[in-house]
């Protein structure tokens, strides 16, 4: 019962301090999108179509003509009654456009994740081929992959696949409820170049935990007991060594979020990071507060779902966590 | 031989497709053409021509135009294309909320004489009036009004195609208008297409890609880069235009230094032309600009050719001198102390290039200091256009593209007063420039109210509101023949998606959907 009202005054705490994090980042998206330079009413009509009456009227609707205090609280207000606004310039509801590019990026991100889980077993064989050639190319791969700017390697990819050899979609979407093969093949290329990145840290973080793990007694026990390496890294070795990477997998959760942006302008990619980038050079203001809304919501809830993981899977932090 | 689709991928795409509403650009442009034509269009030779209208006639002086509808006409709802419908049309375009009334500022009334004829009665003469409707689109009023947000993702106008879905962000799939209303001249209904795929792929390298890869049939772009180097990609054929535009950019003359004519001839002076140009992959490309208007133009001046100085190190070099050692130069700095100017660009790495190109050559005579601004699109715009009440703009000099394939009257706002005015980007009001717009508002010659204009252009260049360089490059790369059969049929493509007297038009996004069909 006293665990139980533990947990449950810790996870209070813990959705607290989203709420906190969420306003913070409401008030600085705000505040940060009323100091960019340009004036959303010109992005709106254009230079060719701008009058005096036309920038007053697009200002007047869109409010920009009252005190930033009033423009934030109408905002909060319909945001705590779960409505996110009306996009002006694209005359839709921004929960709507959300709403259609979310599941997008989150195909991609799901894919890439998965991606990413080729990262443990290049790290095991990095381990057992330690000092070899296959090890040392391993070890270098991260670098390489973290290196590589996103939009480079997208590039590369898309000249690869596509234009040489003619496998894959350049750029493109089908969405999944259209066609499950065709949305594969549109999926494959932009969540290789979103997982890429993440295969490099993931590698390189087990790749360290794992050679520090082989170096412990129990290691060298199990080592002196007969068995082959590769069950000692299975059996012993993999487990503590993933503990590290799923708090390396929250933070890079956010990070995929971030490369989504270049990945689907590079790619054409009706997706949160496109919606993004369009909202911003369109300046259309609830758009982008109601995206970075939702991302930094995803990224906090991921790192939370981290914390109460890594709880889970580490006794020693439950403990840590219960008292402290 | 009808039937087939077509996939065309476009640099951007718009907010919406309401042209009451919505900007639109020129990707904008060559997909919107696809639902929406003017009552009126140029000829090959550049003549007003009837096109939904059936005719369109002025009165003596040219304050009223009675125009004819053609019968049998309809919007792609099925709603009949009336004298009422244009009515109705032309009030909603000069109400309130109209991105387009100032377009349409001088017209008075739009009396329905019969179900099919309408007059427009304008505030006084304006014999360029026809002119300025081959820039407005028809589209149903009724659809508009009745749910704007409904019309703007799935617009109703009579061009050949209807918007059958749009994804934003990815791309918009516009199928045949089944009740198109132009016949070719075999007599088979048009459009030939059953459908145009329009893709939005904003990143140049991955659209020619998607090109390449035969992805997409066909691509657009601005860029004389990708221009260049689509044509260097085997089987792919490369249709480009020169317009009236140019890359180019825009003096402030409301503030100092640029507010002083040696400055701004000064400046202009001193870049080569041929070499930035180049820096814009341009060369043996993109022609070289001197005014507002391509040498093929009608309006093209040679006295506006003859003001303007530019690739003249030495006339620069003295221009400037002359206002360094002006101890009243407006700048307020010491004689013979180096002009200071701040130079706003996009942060599109060609222009880039070509921003740090313009910096070298304006500080190569040791008489400028140079400071580049790099500014995202919306922030460019805003230092350009200015604020309320004055709209002088915050910048000095800025990266701008020059020119536009309208009518000469269309951009008499662009020179007219500044005071609440945010479209005179360059700040100065000349009472000359505005008495030639009003004089060939009148005359009733063309070759005459054309004079006017070249006038008008000499001035600016006079005045040297504007740097041309390069006219702007607007081209389609498509897939050859030869690797289109199975997607497109060859031979459709080659007499019917490629006609050769079309070509230009489409390359200038000037009727993509029509020449599609």
């Amino acid at each position: 019962m006293g665990r139980a009202a533990g947990a449950a005054a810790g996870l209070a705490r813990r959705l607290a301090a989203l709420v906190v994090v969420m306003l913070a980042v409401s008030v600085v998206t705000f505040l940060l999108l009323r100091l960019l330079p340009g004036d959303p009413a010109v992005s709106i009509v254009g230079a060719e179509n701008a009058t005096a009456e036309n920038l007053a009227r697009v200002r007047r609707d869109l409010r920009l003509d009252r005190p930033l205090p009033v423009q934030y609280g109408a905002w909060l207000w319909g945001v705590v009654r779960g409505d996110l606004g009306q996009s002006y310039q694209k005359n839709a509801p921004v929960s709507s456009l959300i709403g259609a590019a979310l599941p997008v990026t989150g195909e991609l991100t799901v894919i890439a994740l998965l991606m990413s889980t080729v990262s443990v077993p290049i790290a095991a064989v990095g381990l057992r081929r330690r000092g070899g050639p296959l090890g040392r190319v391993i070890n270098v791969m991260p670098l390489v992959l973290l290196a590589i700017p996103t939009f480079v390697l997208a590039l590369l990819m898309i000249w690869t696949f596509s234009v040489w050899l003619d496998l894959l979609p350049a750029s493109g979407w089908v969405r999944l409820s259209d066609s499950f093969s065709s949305n594969l093949r549109t999926a494959v290329l932009p969540a290789s170049v979103l997982a890429a990145g993440n295969i490099g840290v993931l590698t390189r973080v087990l790749h360290g935990e794992m050679s520090s793990t082989a170096q412990q007694d129990f290691v060298a026990v199990a080592r002196a007991k007969g068995l082959t390496m590769g069950r000692i890294v299975r059996s012993h070795i993999l487990k503590p060594s993933l503990l590290p990477a799923i708090t390396v997998l929250g933070l890079q959760v956010g990070a995929m979020l971030a490369g989504a942006v270049i990945v689907e302008t590079v790619f054409a990619i009706p997706g949160i990071g496109r919606l993004l980038v369009e909202s911003i050079y369109q300046r259309d203001l609830l758009t982008v507060q109601g995206v970075v809304l939702l991302v930094a919501c995803v990224y906090v809830t991921m790192n939370t779902l981290v914390d109460v993981l890594y709880g889970i899977l580490d006794p020693r932090t439950r403990r840590v966590g219960t008292h402290g | 031989m009808s039937g087939g689709q077509l996939t065309v991928a476009v640099e951007a795409e718009p907010t919406g497709w309401n042209p009451l509403t919505d900007p639109c650009n020129e990707a904008c442009s060559a997909v919107r053409n696809a639902f929406f034509e003017p009552l009126v269009d140029y000829d090959a030779g550049g003549a007003v021509k009837p096109f939904v209208a059936e005719s369109i006639t002025p009165n003596q002086d040219g304050s009223e135009w009675t125009l004819t509808l053609r019968a049998g006409v309809t919007f792609s709802n099925g709603a009949a294309v009336t004298a009422q419908a244009i009515s109705d049309l032309f009030t909603m375009l000069r109400g309130e909320g109209s991105l387009v009334a100032s377009r349409l500022a001088g017209l008075s009334e739009v009396v329905v004489s019969d179900p099919l004829t309408v007059t427009f009665k304008l505030a006084g003469p304006d014999t360029g009036f026809a002119d300025q409707l081959t820039t407005i689109p028809v589209f149903d009023p009724t659809a508009a009004a009745a749910d704007p947000g409904a019309f703007s993702s799935s617009p109703v106008g009579t061009g050949p195609f209807v918007v059958s879905s749009w994804d934003r962000g990815s791309q918009l799939v516009a199928s045949r208008n089944s009740s198109y209303w132009r016949k070719s001249a075999s007599g088979v209904s048009l459009p030939y297409l059953d459908g145009i795929t329009f893709r939005f792929i904003p990143d140049e390298d991955a659209r020619l890609a998607s090109l390449e890869a035969g992805d997409v049939d066909v691509i657009q772009t601005l860029r004389e880069s990708t221009v260049r180097r689509a044509g260097e990609v085997t089987g792919v054929v490369v249709e480009s235009f020169q317009g009236n535009q140019s890359t180019g950019g825009v003096f402030n003359t409301a503030k100092a230094p640029t507010d002083d004519l040696r400055v701004r001839k000064g400046l202009t002076a001193l870049l080569d032309q041929a070499a930035l140009i180049d820096v814009l992959g341009g060369a043996g490309i993109s022609e070289p600009a001197t005014q507002h208007f391509a040498r093929s133009s009608p309006f093209w001046s040679q006295a506006a050719a003859d003001n303007y100085t530019i690739s003249d190190t030495e006339r620069g070099t003295a221009w400037l001198k002359e206002y360094i050692d002006d101890p009243a130069r407006s700048d307020g700095k010491d004689p013979g102390s180096p002009i200071q100017v701040e130079f706003n660009c996009l942060p599109d790495p060609s222009l880039t290039e070509m921003s740090q190109a313009i910096q070298a050559l304006w500080q190569q005579t040791g008489q400028v200091e140079v400071k580049l601004n790099t500014l995202e699109s919306a922030a460019h715009i805003a230092a350009v256009v200015g604020s309320d009440p004055d709209y002088a703009g915050s910048f000095q000099v800025a990266c701008w593209r020059n020119g536009s394939q309208a009518d000469p009257s269309t951009v008499q706002t662009n020179y007219s007063a500044t005071a609440g005015n945010p479209a005179n980007f360059h700040n100065e009001v000349d009472e000359d420039i505005l008495s030639w717009f009003e004089a060939a508002k009148r005359e009733t010659d063309r070759a005459t109210r054309a004079g006017y204009f070249q006038r008008i252009f000499a001035r600016v260049d006079e005045r040297a509101y504007f740097y041309y360089l390069g006219h702007t490059v607007s081209a389609l790369g498509a897939l050859a023949a030869g690797q289109c059969v199975g997607r497109v049929d060859a031979a459709r493509w080659e007499r019917r998606v490629w006609p050769p007297e079309r070509r230009r038009q489409m390359a200038g996004g000037m009727g993509l959907g029509m020449t599609c069909g």
